[in-house]
């Protein structure tokens, strides 16, 4: 076991290497304290949809990794939610492009929990009658947000930015993709993605080390086989846009416009992708937020109220902005906004509002340190990405203002799509 | 002001100002607080307060306006990052200075940023019909709690936004909010010397002022009320308010608490194993239990062809539950399940400053370790003498029409 210590937050992490390639990361609080909280990780996202599996490539439904989500509670006598209510904890898992995790809070019974949390997702137990019955739910669950006007734009957005990347598509896939999933999809995704040696397991909080450790020595003894990565294979995809300027007539309240800019991905190492999007982060903020000169303007002339956001993905072979407005004056929005970016950036772009920003990610640091959730997410999404959270304070003071010059470079007008719902 | 010590890793100063509930002051609460927060004498604007906070490590402001039964509560609290790990000497004392700005030193408002909210406020309005989960919240809180100050609207209804001006905003912000009772709470880690630079912030006010006397109380059970709208939408939303007549000092409070997790509280919940995880039916549902109101709410989405299926399911299983009661499986897992929110609620800086609050204002003497002893006494017994005192008293149905896309 390896200990580090990170004086200036006070933070300590223990690593625990298993022999099967399983990592378990460990981020105590002192007492007093009650929580602890367990994120168990895979870096099989929704993004990973076709796969080499000895020589053949599979392709999988759109929506297959947050299906099987759902399902791996599923177990032969019955729902795992039941023993985890029974053992007095909180259980829970989510999707995201790139990673599934499954977690758990307690305050007691943390070894009999992460023993069921392990039990749970070790029996994989689909069968036609459980997926089918699935479907229904998860039917309902995109129709949920389909019924978001937000939701609904963001897709057709994305639409319009990618000819062939997955991104394209909502992590729960559509309502006609889940219809195809079967048993043997989330089988052979299981086979492939979930076992030990893709696995990341991170405690946070109120932790008996000694317990931990001797649970994941016996965990290693029984399951000692390291498996061979799978590598997702991702269709090629053109720096185009599909479609640039999209207006549909609908029954809202007010106009609504949503702009994205698709980035040209780059060939960076893991660590300097994180430093790309903090730097594309900053210059956000520094034009558009809420400190800017031409936020203030914007609200000024009346071309933006409260909605307004802007958003950024940075996934393997696609990076993207999208910006969220609804006004009374959505075209001149739009010209306005173009403008900014394409015209305006260079000058808007201070040293004062850089150093500013500097402090402000330093403060959004110490802030998510604070919520063990947080902490214990972030630390597991760095870690997938072959960084460690508490490197990432070091990454943002390497950031320089010429760097935020040159990145402007990446924000072109011929990659900046728009969709517009005007109110009918 | 009251301080609670310990070793997050910020600093929340949370300042909490208490009236009744009335339903002529509901626009002045809710904007006042975001007026309070954009601007002040020294920071003219927005953008020079954004400026202030971004300067102060990303340090922000929170505001929000609730109702506790008869009471209307507008918090303002401000998070800083702990001074010592950033080691920035004055943090503290910027921070506590932009507090007594906010709070207390404006002469004027400013009308341009006055006019802005205004219009947000009015925009947002606009824009509710299109966020239909929101927007039926809205409405079945307009028909359950039907002349009762909870159903009316927090942020005043569009005639009453339209109808304000700075002027009048300003007035009560003089005359009427600066004399509400107000409380400060400090969470973090605050040397003895911060400690007396706080308490010097609220000097000026220090009367401890009138205390506003808690009620809670709602109209009696009523024949069932049940409205159904339809819109353009995928699915249906359900909305069920039950009249449940058990308040927050009722000896069956605990036992409420307890019936409520069992009923829609968890993923162990009957309504999510057997509306969602049996029937299918939906994706989300769950139940919530208003002890100042004595009401409990269940919300679902559901599949907009099985909407009848799914309630008479709904309704069905609560008359069950009325009717058969729970099993001690149940009530232990709920037991346990309960427990642990409440402890793992200690972890919470949040948590914590906001039961601080509560405590003080309704003279709660409980201990943490007496609740969870008071959980832990109720019996079957209990919940099921909870039971009895249901009763539907409103449905509301938010769906999709017949000519929407079928997409199944």
């Amino acid at each position: 076991m390896i200990k580090k210590f990170y004086e200036r937050f006070n933070e300590s992490v223990y690593i625990i290497k298993l022999k099967n390639g399983m990592q378990v990361h460990i981020l105590p609080k002192e007492e007093p304290y009650f929580t602890t909280y367990v994120e168990l990780s895979v870096p099989f996202g929704a993004l990973d949809l076709t796969y080499k599996n000895k020589e053949k490539i599979v392709s999988t439904p759109y929506g297959t990794a947050h299906f099987l989500e759902h399902k791996i509670f599923a177990m032969p006598d019955g729902d795992a939610f039941g023993k985890f209510s029974a053992l007095g904890v909180e259980a829970n898992a989510m999707t995201s492009y790139n990673q599934t995790s499954y977690l758990f809070t307690a305050t007691q019974n943390v070894i009999e929990a992460l023993t069921h949390l392990f039990n749970m997702i070790d029996t994989p137990y689909f069968t036609t009658e459980n997926v089918n019955h699935e479907k229904h739910i998860i039917a309902e669950e995109l129709k949920m947000y389909l019924d978001d006007p937000n939701v609904v734009m963001q897709n057709k957005l994305t639409e319009m930015m990618y000819h062939n990347h997955p991104l394209k598509y909502d992590i729960g896939g559509t309502l006609d993709s889940i219809m195809d999933i079967t048993p043997e999809i989330l089988s052979n995704v299981y086979q492939n993605f979930y076992h030990p040696s893709n696995r990341l397991v991170t405690i946070a909080g109120k932790v008996d080390v000694k317990a931990i450790k001797a649970f994941f020595k016996a965990y290693d003894q029984k399951n000692p086989i390291k498996q061979p990565k799978i590598k997702t294979i991702y269709p090629k995809e053109s720096r185009k846009l599909v479609l640039k300027n999209d207006v549909e007539v609908k029954d809202v309240g007010i106009n609504k416009l949503m702009m994205g800019i698709k980035l040209v991905p780059s060939k960076l190492s893991k660590k300097e992708q994180i430093e790309k999007e903090m730097r594309i982060t900053m210059i956000l903020n520094m034009l558009l937020g809420s400190s800017s000169v031409t936020y203030a303007k914007l609200l000024e002339d009346k071309l933006i109220n409260q909605s307004f956001f802007i958003n950024t993905t940075f996934e393997k072979h696609a990076e993207n902005i999208i910006i969220y407005a609804e006004s009374k004056k959505i075209m001149k929005l739009k010209k306005i906004l173009m403008k900014i970016l394409i015209e305006d950036a260079s000058k808007l772009l201070t040293n004062e509002a850089f150093n500013r920003y500097k402090k402000v990610y330093l403060g959004q640091f110490i802030f998510a340190l604070n919520n063990l959730e947080t902490k214990a997410y972030l630390y597991g999404k760095y870690q997938h990405l072959g960084a460690s959270l508490y490197d990432v304070v070091d990454l943002l003071k390497k950031i320089t203002y010429d760097q935020l010059m040159e990145e402007l470079k990446g924000i072109q007008k011929k990659n900046i799509a728009s969709l517009i719902y005007k109110k009918a | 002001m009251l301080l609670i010590k310990n070793d997050f890793k910020t600093i929340q100063f949370a300042i909490f100002f208490t009236d009744f509930d009335e339903e002529r002051s509901s626009v002045y609460r809710f904007l006042l607080p975001r007026l309070l927060t954009s601007h002040t004498n020294k920071l003219i604007n927005k953008t020079k307060m954004s400026e202030k906070l971004e300067d102060l490590y990303g340090a922000y402001f929170k505001t929000r306006v609730e109702r506790i039964g008869n009471l209307s509560i507008v918090s303002i609290i401000l998070t800083i990052v702990d001074p010592i790990i950033v080691g920035d000497e004055q943090l503290f004392d910027h921070a506590l200075g932009l507090l007594n700005q906010v709070l207390f030193e404006h002469d004027v408002f400013n009308k341009d940023i006055f006019l802005e909210e205004q219009r947000m406020l009015i925009e947002q309005w606009e824009t509710l019909y299109d966020k239909k989960r929101l927007y039926a919240h809205t409405k079945f809180y307009e028909h359950f709690f039907k002349d009762d100050t909870y159903g009316y609207p927090m942020s005043g209804s569009l005639k009453d936004i339209k109808k304000l001006t700075v002027e009048k905003i300003y007035d009560y912000y003089k005359n009427v909010f600066l004399s509400n009772t107000k409380k400060l709470i400090v969470n973090g880690r605050i040397s003895d010397i911060n400690k007396q630079k706080i308490e010097s912030l609220m000097l000026h006010d220090k009367k401890d002022e009138k205390k506003h006397s808690f009620i809670a109380h709602f109209r009696p059970s009523r024949e069932l009320f049940v409205v159904e709208e339809e819109t353009q939408m995928q699915q249906a939303i359900l909305k069920l308010g039950y009249h449940f007549p058990i308040f927050r000092d009722d000896p069956l409070y605990h036992a409420a608490v307890i019936l409520d997790t069992i009923l829609g509280g968890y993923p162990e919940s009957r309504l999510f194993k057997e509306i969602r995880e049996q029937n299918g039916l939906c994706y989300d549902i769950s139940s919530s239990y208003d002890y100042y109101k004595g009401v409990i709410m269940v919300s679902s989405g559901v599949d907009l062809k099985q909407k009848d299926k799914a309630l008479e399911a709904i309704k069905s299983l609560v008359i069950h539950m009325m009717e058969y009661g729970i099993d001690q499986s149940e009530l232990d897992h709920a037991k346990a399940y309960y427990t642990h929110q409440i402890k793992s609620g200690l972890d919470s800086q949040s948590f914590l400053t906001k039961r601080t609050f509560i405590r003080d204002l309704l003279n709660h003497e409980e201990t943490i370790e007496e609740r969870l002893i008071e959980i832990e006494k109720v019996k079957l017994d209990d919940v099921e003498k909870a039971l009895k005192k249901i009763s539907l008293d409103t449905i509301y149905v938010l769906r999709g029409g017949q000519n929407d896309k079928e997409i199944l």
